[in-house]
């Protein structure tokens, strides 16, 4: 895979990092436990971008957070605030119409394809 | 506390973060990240069944990214002093008044060379270093503020087409204003190749050269005129503001020929004794001939602000 392509895909994944990161701390986590979280559903996100994104959400509302002490260490937990699950719902909904699009405009290749060996 | 105790890779790694961030929640990012990083080298440790080695610890951070791209992630990532929008004008501009610079400076060198007309003394090799340090300094502060003047007025979000130019007037567009931005510069690059005192005193033509006192008013008109210049790459609306300011440029050159021909002029003969007489006189005409010159071109300016208030 060249270059230009590597760098278009990056993008791509950016683009729905932030509806992956609201999705998962429905489930309160820290900043590693949510990196292993969206490894293990093939989201595999670089650790300097995540962090501070999810300081960056925290910042705009949209997670809260707490300091907490387990098994000797001090984590710091974050989960989606109310302000974040109404974001979460808009950005799903756009997911899900950017999914249809792209379905539809599949079908759409597969008919010119038709029209064209015709 | 033993300060001479070898840290360990992870140690130094966050300590360098940390060194790049802001003061305001520093230690809580480095906090965080600390535990998260040496989970993570727990987890490969319970994995391996051994102790992480140093070389592993390295690899592993090196692979994270280096602290300064980190640390400016945590701070909001990109934000530059001039943005990707201004970015191909700044780096034109710089290219093109670099290039426009050397061309004067060599056929200013090679016309001491044949003519020896006296400025040889203050032309060197520094002359490129400190024009080209004074290209890239001014068109890099004057991209600067357009860059915050723009992003303050959020201009790109609330632009309206009235404000573009009209197609007809070539002058007036973004590569009429890019092309005086290119000159304007240079222009002033060039004038501080001239060795002048900038003083109180050369100002008001209380110095013996009257190419001093003009070369410095000239410097005063292109520090007005240039940072509209750089505005006018984005907004070529002719404004109230920016009309008046054309206008008080323009008075300015013609108030700095005033100041010439009423102190000092008569010196010209003395100081440049070599020259043949009809040279200095021709300079006499050629001030006055600015006065009127920069004196219709405001007065023209002014007629467009009177025609704009009117229509209005």
């Amino acid at each position: 895979m060249n270059e230009k392509t590597e760098s278009m895909r990056l993008e791509l994944r950016r683009g729905i990092l932030i509806l992956a990161v609201l999705k998962a701390l429905r489930l309160e986590q820290y900043g590693y436990s949510l990196r292993k979280a969206l490894q293990a559903v093939n989201i595999d996100i670089e650790e300097g971008t995540l962090y501070p994104l999810i300081r960056r959400l925290e910042s705009y509302g949209l997670l809260n957070s707490r300091w907490s002490t387990e098994q000797g260490r001090k984590r710091r937990y974050y989960k989606t605030s109310s302000e974040g699950e109404e974001t979460l719902a808009i950005l799903a909904g756009d997911w899900q119409h950017l999914n249809d699009s792209i379905t539809k405009i599949s079908a759409l290749d597969g008919k010119l394809i038709e029209e064209d060996e015709t | 506390m033993n300060f001479l105790a070898k840290k360990s890779p992870l140690e130094r790694y966050v300590a360098d973060v940390k060194s790049y961030l802001p003061k305001k929640n520093r230690q809580d990012i480095i906090d965080e990240l600390q535990v998260n990083l040496s989970d993570k080298f727990a987890d490969f440790s319970a994995e391996s069944g051994a102790e992480l080695s140093d070389a592993a610890q390295i690899k592993m951070l090196s692979d994270f990214g280096h602290p300064l791209q980190i640390a400016a992630q945590y701070q909001g990532g990109s934000r530059s002093l001039i943005g990707p929008t201004l970015y191909p004008f700044y780096r034109m501009s710089v290219l093109i008044s670099l290039v426009v610079s050397t061309l004067i400076i060599f056929t200013l060198l090679l016309a001491e060379q044949v003519f020896d007309f006296g400025v040889g003394e203050s032309l060197g090799p520094w002359t490129f270093v400190n024009t080209y340090i004074t290209i890239v300094g001014v068109i890099t502060m004057g991209y600067g503020l357009t860059e915050y003047v723009i992003e303050r007025n959020h201009y790109l979000d609330s632009w309206q087409p009235n404000a573009l130019a009209q197609p007809d007037n070539v002058l007036a567009s973004a590569w009429g204003a890019l092309i005086s931005c290119i000159a304007a510069v240079t222009w002033l690059a060039i004038l501080s190749l001239i060795d002048i005192q900038n003083t109180l005193t050369t100002l008001v033509g209380g110095n013996e050269n009257p190419i001093h006192t003009l070369v410095l008013w000239m410097k005063i008109q292109m520090l007005v005129l240039i940072p509209q210049y750089f505005y006018l790459i984005v907004n070529q609306k002719w404004s109230r503001e920016r009309l008046l300011l054309i206008i008080g440029s323009e008075l300015i050159l013609a108030a700095g020929c005033v100041v010439v021909l009423l102190r000092n002029i008569d010196n010209l003969n003395l100081i440049y004794s070599e020259l043949p007489m009809f040279l200095t006189y021709a300079l006499y005409y050629v001030v006055w001939g600015m006065i009127a010159a920069t004196s219709f071109s405001a007065f023209q300016y002014w007629r467009k602000l009177v025609r704009q208030q009117a229509a209005a």
